[in-house]
């Protein structure tokens, strides 16, 4: 059963899909219970992962044993069926699964066309497990363009005034990444397989890494493979000179998917680098003016992404550029390589993971009562809304970084990661907490405090589905800022072996 | 290897020439179509002429079945034309010009 | 001849020989059936007999292996290209008639003539990929021709595809006078029309020395004038757009599939004996005469017909039309593999045929369907497609991906091999890490072919935002029968299936 577990939680949702293209078009509940019986049995099945999932026991490969599953697919190209996972991934796949299903809720508000978004929504899903399951490089590469072409779609019909321009821009750039992608996969293909005696390891990702093909070239070829994978996941995270396509997209994807777009997807950057761009090209990463550039690049991400979000007047704008501040923490943790740094970097995107999504949920509940999301026109609303308004403290505090909440830790065990590497850079690089608290507490100032605005007397306080999805995000985002072991002991030991590379 | 090109190879180069400026020259359909059977027979000139140099069969074995060819699709073009013909009254190539835009 | 001799003669041809004899009894059930039920009637034996001769095709009777070689006196040749091209030419006829049972467009008139025009083309191309000797090549060729003239006019009462019959035929004239001429020099330059004959004497003269490249090469671009034009190369694709929009769709989506697989099979007839010499890019530019001037030809054509192709294809607006516009760009990547000339690049080719094939053929299939329910293929017809009905507009939107060749589709897995087989020419042209002429040519190839496949996006992604992101005037449900729903979910899941490529790679390693 271990073995199919993988695959179970990778092809749930299309077997979801599949029963919601069936269901009629018109009976909207029934496909809405699809949605939420699928994700909810996939959240399940992820939950069995973490369960059977043993940090202490990993198998020579770096990989969990039980779980790993390995089949010959395509001979003739040396593609594999293999799927493996380690603290990582595992750690990554709870927080997709957790948080696919939340966002089938929030999905409820979509009131047209809910057929075809669910399904695009299932096929969204196979598409993200697949990314963090699949180490062979094909099988990633074809999973990484799953996601693609659903993402395309949901922020384009089911999208705000600007859907149209926000999904084009959307799949240019990362249509772009994926090319660099393929281009560096195709690479490592012809270098291995270009020996018959490794050419069945041309897409093996463990075997790349143990045997490093490229040892020998020269630098400036190496370094054309790394900043090529670089640049590919960059712009998923999204690093700053490509982060352009982010508040776009956001702002105008409707909220369960701006919830999935930042909870998940930017985090599949974060994981393309740790998994794939570092661990095959070590000494690359670890050249010292690459740390140093990498390190610079995550401390102007956080610098500027928090300006840019003090500037903002629209609301889903404002938590969009907060993203691009806190993934500036993850390039910055792992720029370092020191194990407080990963760590962190790795918690970062956990936690991130909860309290951006928790956080678009939240202008979510706003938006679909005021049908604007001007900060400036919002005010008073902690009177109106008391249910909501502590929720969203919850919410914002975490993002905030306050202690004992989710957002702290990363933070705090980047900074000491950082540290370790150069003290004027953390310096400057803490500027970023400030201006994080600076505009969150204004924002929150803005929008919840003052005199109760008449326009908004009527609105109703969170109603139950709100609830549903809200209340265990806020759950996890205190549990895990108090008990951040809880998370942490599952992937230390992948984090040891991701720096083992780098000893020398 | 050395070799007399034969007078006639010279004719039907003269012949495809002529026929294939007419193809690029002349507007009218059916003067266009002539051009064509112009170029066929300038190959079949040529097929004649070097079986009988060669002195193998071969070639005329060819020239007849080029021939054929030829008016096979002399019989599907003119029926194309008179189709067209009895559509505009004019069957000049310029002006077939439904499909461009 | 004996009478076994005769049968042994025979064996290999029995495709083609019993195609012969369906197209005889469709025209004949077509005199004496009623018009009412000949649609029906014909088409099933029509479709019958198509899927028989495919049948012997894949599991061809034992005497076949002994007679593997050549057989009518060393015309006709049976070996794993043509074995691989029959096998495509005629499911592509099998589904052309189902394309044409389900068609509106051609409803009004006798199928019997039509069914049989299509399998005489389909005639002709499984002989011209099978002939070995240009005699044989000729006539076959001009059987194809003559057939798909008239079937792209054969809506009788459209000036529209009357005008596409005649200019398909003035071009395609002229492309066949030129082809004979060239064949012609080859006659005279080699004393034999036998195709391997020709090829044998070329190769042994062009290894001596003082051999003069000139006639040769002009011959050879005269013939190549012949077969370009049914492949749609650039310079001679202008018919295509014309015809492939004049014509009726089944029509239209047999000539992208079958005629121009004639046409590559046809090139790879006559050029796959030099594949396995070492007539690479390399020795052209150091200057070496002989084949070598090839590879640089083949790849100029490359380029210039996914170039056109797709910079032409920006601009349309009718679907067909644009399709058409496409068809020509992916004969230019069917091209590039031809630029490298070496067994692999041939299995690539034959490869990247095959997953071109469902595509291609799903998509017209949507066309077809939006003609019969919409009535038009203007891309406004395509408008809001996917809320008017999501099975056809999904399965229009996998199509679409696999013709750009982003994965998990078919297309993917084809541009990737084909660019593998580029790339390694390039690889293996590199002296030590060091970059020679012809890998950066090889390089350079591979580089214009993912720049092309990106402009192609913008113009695919064009009927994508139509049917997902416009909204049509009419936005009543378009309910399809079973037939089309079924058919347009087939392709589609052939498309995403062919992700597991393994059979397919295996059939075409055979060669």
């Amino acid at each position: 059963m271990d073995k199919m577990l993988l695959t179970l939680i990778t092809f749930l949702p299309l077997a979801g899909m599949v029963a919601v293209l069936l269901a009629p078009g018109k009976a909207h509940n029934l496909i809405r219970g699809i949605a939420v019986v699928t994700s909810g049995v996939v959240f399940a099945l992820t939950c069995w992962l973490w369960w059977v999932f043993d940090p202490t026991a990993l198998a020579s490969h770096g990989y969990d044993a039980r779980t790993w599953i390995e089949i010959p697919w395509i001979n003739s190209f040396h593609v594999y069926y293999r799927f493996g996972v380690d603290g990582l991934s595992t750690l990554l796949i709870v927080m997709t699964g957790f948080l696919s299903f939340l966002a089938t809720f929030v999905g409820f508000s979509v009131k047209k066309q809910v057929k075809g978004f669910y399904a695009l929504y299932m096929l969204l899903m196979t598409g993200m497990f697949g990314v963090f399951m699949a180490l062979d490089f094909f099988l990633f590469y074809v999973f990484w363009e799953l996601m693609l072409l659903p993402m395309y779609f949901l922020i384009g019909i089911w999208g705000g005034p600007r859907k149209e321009y926000a999904a084009i821009k959307f799949f240019i750039y990362t249509l772009l990444g994926s090319v660099l992608i393929l281009l560096v996969m195709i690479a490592y293909y012809f270098q291995v397989a270009a020996d018959p005696k490794t050419a069945d390891f041309a897409f093996n990702i463990p075997w790349l890494v143990a045997n490093q093909p490229f040892h020998g070239a020269s630098p400036a070829f190496k370094h054309l493979l790394f900043w090529g994978l670089f640049i590919g996941f960059a712009i998923k995270v999204p690093i700053f000179p490509f982060h352009t396509w982010l508040p776009d997209a956001h702002v105008e994807a409707p909220t369960a998917i701006s919830v999935i777009l930042a909870g998940v997807l930017l985090k599949m950057g974060g994981y393309g680098i740790l998994r794939f761009n570092y661990p095959l090209l070590p000494e690359v990463g670890s050249t010292d003016w690459v740390m140093w550039f990498l390190a610079v690049l995550g401390v102007v991400n956080i610098i500027y992404g928090a300006f840019c979000a003090l500037g903002q007047t629209d609301f889903k704008r404002l938590v969009a550029y907060s993203s691009v501040s806190h993934m500036g923490y993850v390039l910055l943790g792992v720029a370092v390589l020191k194990e407080e740094g990963v760590n962190g970097a790795i918690f970062q995107m956990f936690a991130h993971g909860l309290s951006s999504a928790m956080m678009f949920m939240l202008v979510g509940v706003l938006y679909d009562r005021a049908h604007h999301r001007e900060i400036a026109r919002f005010g008073g609303i902690a009177t109106q809304m008391p249910v909501y308004f502590g929720l969203a403290v919850v919410g914002f505090f975490a993002s905030l970084g306050l202690p004992a909440m989710v957002g702290f830790i990363g933070e705090i065990s980047v900074f000491l990661g950082a540290f370790k590497y150069s003290m004027p850079l953390t310096a400057f690089a803490t500027l970023g907490m400030l201006l994080t608290a600076g505009y969150i507490l204004w924002t929150m100032q803005r929008v919840y405090m003052g005199n109760p605005k008449p326009q908004y007397a009527e609105f109703p306080d969170a109603n139950k589905w709100e609830l549903i999805s809200l209340v265990p995000l806020a759950a996890t985002c205190i549990l895990f800022g108090v008990l951040p072991a809880l998370a942490m002991n599952i992937y230390l030991p992948s984090t040891q072996l991701f720096l083992k590379m780098f000893a020398q | 290897m050395e070799y007399m090109i034969p007078g006639n190879l010279v004719v039907a180069v003269m012949i495809f020439a002529i026929g294939a400026i007419g193809i690029m020259w002349r507007r009218d359909a059916i003067t266009i179509f002539m051009c064509i059977e112009l170029m066929f027979n300038a190959a079949n000139l040529g097929f004649i002429t070097l079986a009988q140099s060669l002195g193998k069969p071969e070639g005329v074995a060819v020239f007849l079945f080029v021939i054929t060819i030829a008016a096979a699709e002399a019989a599907v073009g003119l029926a194309l034309f008179i189709k067209i013909f009895d559509d505009r009254e004019n069957i000049e190539a310029e002006k077939l010009d439904l499909l461009k835009r | 001849m004996t009478t076994a001799q005769l049968y042994l003669n025979c064996l290999p041809i029995l495709p083609e020989i019993i195609l012969s004899a369906v197209i005889c009894l469709v025209v004949l059930l077509d005199m004496f059936v009623p018009l009412g039920r000949s649609r029906v009637v014909c088409g099933l034996v029509a479709f019958a007999g198509t899927i028989v001769a495919l049948q012997v095709v894949i599991n061809p009777p034992v005497a076949v292996e002994a007679a593997l070689g050549g057989t009518f006196g060393g015309m006709i040749t049976m070996d794993g290209l043509s074995q691989f091209f029959r096998m495509l030419f005629l499911g592509g006829a099998a589904i052309t008639i189902v394309f044409t049972l389900g068609s509106v467009e051609t409803i009004h008139y006798r199928q019997g003539e039509f069914l049989s025009l299509i399998l005489g083309a389909t005639l002709g191309a499984c002989l011209l990929v099978a002939s070995n000797n240009f005699l044989m090549f000729f006539l076959s060729l001009e059987t194809l021709s003559l057939c798909s003239y008239v079937l792209a006019a054969y809506i009788k009462h459209q000036r529209l595809s009357a005008e596409a019959g005649l200019k398909y035929l003035l071009y395609g004239a002229v492309a066949s006078g030129v082809m004979v001429f060239g064949i012609s020099y080859f006659y005279g330059m080699t004393g034999t029309v036998q195709i391997n004959g020709v090829i044998n004497s070329v190769m042994i003269a062009s290894s001596m020395p003082g051999f003069n490249v000139v006639p040769f090469l002009l011959a050879t671009v005269l013939v190549l004038a012949g077969l370009g034009f049914k492949m749609a190369m650039v310079p001679f694709q202008s018919w295509a757009p014309d015809v492939y929009q004049g014509a009726p769709t089944p029509v239209t989506a047999f000539l992208s599939v079958v005629s121009k697989g004639a046409g590559f099979a046809a090139l790879l007839r006559v050029t796959l004996p030099f594949f396995a010499t070492n007539a690479t890019v390399a020795n052209a530019t150091a200057g070496l005469a002989g084949m070598a001037h090839l590879p640089v030809l083949f790849a100029i054509l490359a380029v210039a017909t996914m170039t056109f192709g797709n910079l032409v294809a920006l601009r349309q607006t009718d679907v067909k039309r644009l399709l058409a516009y496409s068809s020509i760009a992916h004969a230019g990547f069917l091209l590039m593999g031809m630029s490298v000339f070496q067994p692999d690049s041939a299995r690539a080719i034959m490869f990247y045929f095959f997953m071109y094939f469902v595509m291609n053929l799903g998509a017209f299939w949507v066309v077809i369907v939006v003609i019969n329910r919409i009535g038009g293929s203007d891309l406004a017809h395509f408008r809001g497609l996917a809320y008017r009905n999501w099975k056809l507009a999904a399965a229009m939107f996998i199509f679409l991906i696999s013709l750009t060749g982003i994965p998990p589709t078919a297309g993917f897995v084809a541009k990737l091999i084909l660019f593998k087989v580029v790339i390694s020419a390039g690889i293996s042209a590199m002296q030590g890490a060091v970059m020679t002429p012809a890998s950066w040519f090889y390089f350079g190839l591979a580089i214009v072919g993912v720049i092309n496949s990106a402009i192609s996006l913008v113009y695919y992604m064009k009927i994508m935002r139509a049917m997902a992101f416009e909204r049509s005037d009419d936005s009543s449900r378009l309910d399809l029968n079973w037939v089309e729903a079924g058919y347009a979910m087939a392709f589609a899941a052939a498309t995403v299936g062919l992700l597991y490529f393994e059979p397919i790679a295996n059939l075409v390693n055979q060669l």
